[in-house]
């Protein structure tokens, strides 16, 4: 009687928890391994983000410790901490662009790079030893006994061995026992290739009187070894843990410090929005860490489920369940929340996986708002990073584009493909592809804002509506991805999808990382408030299509606006820009390459075995998407040669107004080219309408590029099509000018104008499917078109390859500030900023060039004296003119440093560099001619240069005393 | 004298066998280790587990601590004390062990009282009461005199 007694206890307390049994069907419909479940990349980006936090940390931190004085810099330059908006930075410094990175390379240089390599050395040593020490820790003697402790007969050992064979591990964990874990349950920790499983002493105890269960839990934790589930999962979590111990309590320090010294200082009103950023990044990071790492691990676990059962494990033994929560709305929600932050997932959404995993086939909010979060945040730490060490090539900013992109392509492009491949398998419809966009975009959204991304020292961006842009971008990004993926599914009969759905994923990435891209250099900006003269713009670009040939300066009219704008948004600096744009149709035109055959394809035959499902409709036709195009690319031609008529007719009062309207035109031109092939694919096809909208509208592109080129080619072969007043001489090297400077701009518009035809309502009745055969025209026709695509691309990244490697030079690009590159917002300043500027004016070199003078003129002076009292004429006066060099120097520096921050004194500092540059000129060019009288009016001007310059200190004086300084 | 762990063995052994490899593991450990084991006894959310939260209700971790419990009082030391905590931790900071776990002998009315402790505690520690008296029973018959002693001897429970 007493016998039975554990039992009945033990009952009692497996009854709190629930009976089992769940459903009886076993056997997966979908197979889950179809594609990779994009679990190390989801870990790959935790890690990236990890890296790139503390990094940042290291850096504020490094810069703290330095004598590093970037306020000086902005100050000198003219910033006002206080009233300055954003915009008003950007433009101070960029108007001043060669005197501010000057300054900063002697004021404010970044920490060495040593630091940044020590400190990622630091991580990985820490990461690697709290890697190693955790398994230990964990199966330290006091914690756990050998399994051989509660298996004197070996039995349970037995089993361990047989279970190992049956899940193939070539290597079987090592087996403890926790004797204070009293559920039946087990773990597994170590790495992957040295295990560790941890049995619970419950479930042995159970194991006598259930062993099915026993072998079920067993069979799940060799499943996460069998997944390589191990390593990866506990990397991260000493990765984090590293990150916790190490890099927060540096910059918890860091920001007690500052938070310390806000009232001593003078800038903290600029300081303070970037500290509280600071923490509330660093409190997300804490929040999005252990959500995602949950996320990741609740899927793991039904894969190790699958698995499990796959091998024989019994699912109405092993997976009880809970019961569901009961109680109204508010408790349900309360359990759905509770359950984010779980590792596992609930028995519910278990038991159903295993009949049906149609949670790994899923695409869901928390991961892709997460992962939108965890990727903006990621660049906007890289883009500080490469901004502060100055390294602000084309090609490292796509660089860092290109890190988030991928892994951003890597977890949401998986993520559809999988919902794609599911969908096609059991023909329930797929999830919204805008919908998953809207959740991403909102993820990249406020992970930008919230990385302070658009702000600079403002706490709120100035246009925080641009953001919007980043959730469309996200829309476009999903939308293209789930389009392709169910274009490929039906196309595709390889063996695996694995292969086409990584070109597609790389593909979107390329594309992503152009969006990164041009949000971090434009976008961003734009944010902030940016804010730039059309008219000085115009008149910079015209200049660069007449080879630097000025001409003259009309009023702004609607169409510079336009181009101005498209010629400022557009993305296309990078090398691998046009490859980007191009991957977008190509990719999918490879689509109508493969073969149709008879019957499901054999990947399908895998995927879903016994059912073998056709996963749907063939694509259609290329045929009618090629024609679609050609009519896009008919429309274009006629349009730009209806412009040339339009062109030739028009007077032309100005040669600026002529050459934007011709390059609006052109552009034009291939919009709607664009435009209509677009819009005519849509109506073509079935299905695929995204895809074949692009592909047509890109022959359409095509079409109307050559005609644009065709028409200058033969400019003055057709009287009514002339533009240029010389013959028809068939000139190329202007027409072939049109390629980086009027067709490329334009190719990112047509692209998206394409896609975005697809979403015009269309014409009742659907156009009948096409054949199931693929003609060999259309395939030649497709690759024929990816060929000049690639091509085309090719050319493009020759022709950028020599740019993007090198910094922009700093004359140009101040050059182009003051050409209206930047414009500055009126804002008050007082006389305490006044009084801060100048004195930063003056420490940072102002104070220099006035003794530099003072002191060059002085020796000037009396080396003249010396010589005139040893009464030498102005032929023996020789000696004295490395002084008179010496101020000409002076002088060219004097002109490359900042303007004096007060409109006032800015004149007087002018008048005095101007009278110093002549004064020296002057007198080498007395002493060169023997001039006398020359000589002494140069050194009159010298004077009168050291009065001014005394006047300019009086007034800086007054500037510091006005100011309370 | 008999030793805590010997008498969890034997009751473990009598009322609920299938633990008895816990009882096997737990014996590799000193008597303070086991102690503190078991007052962490609990089921953990770690990653790559197969789940949380299924205690299957074990019996041992119970007598255990309740003996052990039973035996601190016995000797004249209380437990369960924040002081008693401290001490402990110095203790083995310091590196000393505490005793052995025993329970002396005791008279009839001795383990009378006992008796009402015992299934004092095991109510307290969650057994239902039936359960709670047979494994009380079974205690105390574990820690009665030897079964020679014949229906005269001492019997706590009649």
């Amino acid at each position: 009687m007493v016998g039975d007694l554990g039992e009945r206890v033990a009952a009692d307390g497996a009854a709190r928890v629930d009976g089992r049994t769940p459903g009886a069907g076993t056997t997966a419909r979908v197979d889950e391994r179809t594609l990779g479940a994009g679990t190390t990349v989801r870990f790959a980006l935790l890690v990236a983000l990890l890296v790139a936090s503390s990094s940042l940390i290291l850096l504020y931190v490094a810069i703290a410790l330095s004598a590093y004085d970037g306020f000086s810099c902005n100050l000198a330059a003219g910033v006002d901490p206080v009233t300055d908006p954003a915009a008003n930075v950007m433009a101070r410094r960029a108007l001043q662009w060669e005197a501010y990175r000057s300054c900063s390379e002697r004021y404010a240089p970044p920490p060495s790079g040593w630091w940044l390599l020590g400190w990622w050395a630091l991580l990985a040593l820490c990461t690697a030893a709290l890697f190693r020490v955790l398994p230990a820790w964990k199966a330290r003697r006091s914690r756990v006994v050998p399994l051989a402790a509660v298996d004197p007969d070996g039995e349970i050992g037995r089993t361990l061995a047989d279970l190992c064979a049956v899940a193939g591990l070539a290597r079987p964990p090592r087996a403890v026992v926790d004797l204070a874990a009293d559920s039946a349950g087990a773990v597994v920790f170590g790495r992957t290739g040295r295990a560790t499983v941890c049995l619970h002493i419950g479930l042995v105890t159970e194991r006598a009187t259930d062993p099915a269960r026993f072998r079920a839990v067993l069979l799940h934790e060799l499943a996460h070894i069998a997944n390589r589930d191990v390593t990866v999962t506990y990397l991260t979590v000493a990765l984090w843990r590293v990150h916790v111990a190490v890099a927060v309590p540096l910059f918890l320090l860091w920001c007690g410090w500052k938070f310390r010294t806000a009232s001593e200082s003078q800038v903290w009103s600029a300081e303070a929005p970037v500290v509280a950023r600071g923490l509330l990044v660093t409190g997300l990071l804490a929040v999005l860490v252990y959500l995602a790492r949950s996320d990741v691990l609740r899927s793991r676990e039904v894969y190790a489920d699958l698995a499990a059962v796959r091998w024989g494990a019994d699912p109405a033994a092993g997976w009880s369940t809970a019961p569901a929560p009961a109680g109204g709305r508010g408790r349900r929600i309360r359990h759905a929340f509770a359950q984010l932050w779980h590792p596992h997932p609930g028995w519910e959404v278990r038991r159903a996986a295993l009949t049906d995993p149609a949670v790994l086939f899923g695409v869901r909010a928390l991961p892709l708002v997460l992962t939108g979060a965890a990727a903006a945040i990621t660049h906007t730490h890289i883009a500080y990073a490469i901004t502060q060490y100055n390294l602000l090539t084309t090609w490292t900013q796509h660089a860092a584009a290109l890190v988030p992109a991928a892994l951003v392509a890597g977890v949401v492009g998986t993520a559809l493909w999988r919902a794609a491949v599911y969908a096609a398998l059991t023909g329930q419809p797929a999830p919204s592809s805008v919908r998953a966009g809207l959740w991403l975009g909102l993820g990249l959204a406020g992970g930008s804002a919230v990385a302070g991304q658009g702000t600079i020292n403002e706490w709120l961006p100035a246009r925080p509506w641009l953001f919007a842009l980043v959730v469309a971008a996200a829309v476009a990004f999903t939308w293209w991805l789930t389009q392709c993926a169910r274009l490929w599914v039906v196309a595709w009969r390889g063996r695996s999808l694995r292969g086409v759905a990584l070109l597609n994923l790389t593909a979107a990435a390329l594309a992503l990382s152009l969006w990164f891209f041009w949000w971090q250099s434009v976008g961003a900006a734009y944010a902030a408030g940016w804010s730039f003269d059309v008219a000085g713009l115009r008149d910079y670009l015209m200049t660069q299509y007449t080879g630097g040939t000025e001409l003259d300066h009309p009023p702004v009219s609607p169409v510079d606006r336009a181009y101005v704008l498209l010629m400022t948004v557009g993305p296309t600096s990078p090398p691998l820009a046009l490859l980007a744009l191009a991957g977008l149709w190509a990719v999918p035109l490879l689509a109508w390459l493969p073969r149709p055959g008879v019957g499901p394809p054999r990947w399908v035959r895998d995927a879903a075995p016994g059912d073998g499902p056709a996963p749907g409709p063939p694509p259609p036709r290329l045929r009618r998407v090629l024609v679609a195009g050609l009519l896009g690319g008919v429309a274009g031609s006629l349009a730009a040669v209806a412009h040339s008529a339009w062109l030739h007719g028009r007077e032309r009062p100005s040669a600026t107004a002529f050459l934007v309207t011709f390059v609006a035109g052109t552009i034009l031109a291939l919009v709607i080219a664009a435009a209509v092939a677009g819009a005519a694919a849509r109506v073509a096809v079935p299905a695929h309408r995204l895809p074949a909208a692009l592909i047509a509208g890109a022959v359409a592109t095509f079409l109307g590029s050559a005609t644009v080129v065709a028409l200058r080619v033969l400019d003055g072969c057709v009287p009514a099509l002339a533009l240029d007043a010389g013959s028809c001489s068939w000139e190329l090297a202007g027409p072939l000018r049109m390629f980086p400077s009027v067709i490329v701009p334009a190719l990112p518009v047509t692209v998206l104008v394409a896609g975005a035809a697809v979403a015009l309502p269309r014409p009742r009745g659907a156009p009948p499917p096409g054949r199931p055969r693929s003609m060999a025209w259309g395939r030649s026709c497709a690759l024929l078109l990816v060929t000049a695509g690639l091509a085309v691309a090719t050319v493009h990244a020759a022709q950028r390859m020599p740019h993007a490697g090198r910094l922009p030079a700093e004359e140009e690009t101040q050059r182009i500030a003051r050409q209206g590159g930047y414009a500055l917002v009126a804002a008050p300043v007082s006389a305490r900023s006044r009084a801060l500027q100048a004195q930063a004016w003056l420490d940072v070199g102002g104070d220099d060039l006035l003794d530099r003078f003072w002191r060059g003129r002085r020796d000037l002076f009396a080396a003249v004296t010396t010589g005139v009292q040893a009464g030498r004429s102005i032929d023996r006066l020789d000696d004295v003119r490395p002084l008179c060099a010496e101020i000409s120097e002076f002088a060219r520096a004097a002109v490359r440093f900042f303007r004096v921050p007060d409109p006032e004194t800015h004149p007087v500092w002018q008048r005095f560099v101007a009278l110093a540059r002549q004064g020296s000129q002057e007198c080498q060019q007395a002493l060169d001619a023997d001039q006398a009288e020359q000589f002494n009016t140069a050194m009159r001007k010298l004077a009168t240069a050291q009065e001014t310059g005394h006047a300019v200190d009086d007034r800086l004086d007054a500037l510091l005393r006005r100011g309370g300084l | 004298m008999v030793a805590v762990r010997d008498v969890v063995r034997a009751v473990v052994t009598e009322a609920a066998p299938r633990e008895l490899p816990l009882v096997d593991g737990l014996a590799t450990y000193d008597d303070e280790t086991v102690v503190r084991l078991l007052r962490r006894t609990g089921s953990r959310r770690e990653p790559l587990g197969f789940g949380w939260g299924e205690a299957v209700g074990l019996l041992t971790p119970v007598v255990w601590l309740v003996l052990d419990q039973v035996a601190q009082r016995l000797a004249g030391k209380a437990v369960d004390t924040t002081t008693s905590r401290a001490r402990g931790l110095l203790r083995r900071f310091a590196r000393g062990r505490r005793a052995p776990a025993d329970i002396p002998s005791l008279t009839a009315d001795e383990l009378a009282a006992l008796r009402a402790e015992v299934l004092d505690l095991f109510t307290r520690r969650g057994l239902d009461a039936r359960a709670a008296a047979e494994l009380t029973d079974t205690v105390v018959r574990r820690l009665g005199p030897p079964a020679d002693e014949g229906p005269g001897g001492p019997n706590p429970a009649r």
